[in-house]
């Protein structure tokens, strides 16, 4: 199977990361071959996971540092989100009700499942939690 | 992010461009929240020149129709790029925004009904 390098992002900062993240996976995504649509996906559930990172990861920290690694492989983009805060339960994020009157929040995660192939969450990592991500890079 | 205000007799559009994730929802929130406190009840939310928005924008756009659906008004969006209307979409905001192509046709959509 055709695997492409890795590609490392390491990036400190405050909230302000989440659109350096963005403009990083955008750049990186197109590089793998990913098509218009799986780019603009795979930054939305990017941007997502590091923004649930930073919310909820990094409580009290003065400083986030989140690790991105992204390849292709084959014909699917694995995307890597991996923080060092504390280790969260994404299941205690209560999924929107999607009927009626929209509730206020809890949409992120939702979005990534619903534009990713797959969505899996690592939490064996001594610290921080590990997100991967992928999505084939071609929508058609 | 960018944020244009324009106000007419009963109606305002807020224009946002640029990007609305987690650093800039706040901005959006606060001016909702001006908007309200000062009586405003008709919104058009025009999303022409967003370049991204995630789910920090969705939940702004949440807080504000729960807040104005309580009253008489009501929060209509217009000119959705293609990847915004795919989230709307996505997420079923189609079933409860009115999406009108053009602001003007969301401006004219709260005139008054002639009998």
């Amino acid at each position: 199977m055709d695997i492409s390098p890795t590609h490392h992002f390491d990036v400190y900062g405050r909230e302000e990361i989440v659109g350096r993240i963005r403009a990083w996976v955008s750049s990186i995504a197109g590089r793998l071959g990913a098509d218009e649509r799986a780019t603009a996906d795979i930054v939305l559930a990017v941007s997502e996971a590091a923004t649930n990172a930073v919310r909820h990861a990094y409580l009290d920290a003065q400083e986030y540092h989140l690790t991105l690694k992204a390849r292709r492989i084959g014909e699917r983009i694995v995307v890597r989100v991996r923080d060092y805060g504390s280790k969260f339960d994404p299941a205690t994020i209560r999924l929107p009700d999607m009927g009626g009157v929209p509730r206020v929040g809890g949409y992120g995660i939702y979005l990534m499942r619903r534009v990713m192939d797959h969505v899996y969450y690592m939490a064996s990592h001594p610290n921080g939690m590990e997100l991967i991500l992928v999505r084939r890079r071609n929508t058609a | 992010m960018r944020i244009e205000i324009v106000e007419s007799q009963n109606v305002v559009v807020v224009a946002i461009g640029g990007d609305v994730d987690t650093t800039t929802a706040s901005d959006l929130h606060t001016v909702f929240d001006d908007l309200v406190a000062r009586g405003v009840r008709n919104f058009v939310i025009d999303l022409g020149d967003i370049a991204f928005m995630d789910s920090s924008g969705l939940a702004a756009l949440a807080k504000l129709y729960k807040r104005i659906r309580i009253g008489r008004g009501d929060v209509r969006l217009c000119c959705l790029p293609p990847d915004m209307r795919r989230i709307i979409e996505l997420t079923r905001f189609d079933r409860v925004f009115a999406i009108f192509a053009t602001r003007a046709e969301a401006v004219a959509s709260f005139a008054p009904k002639s009998e």
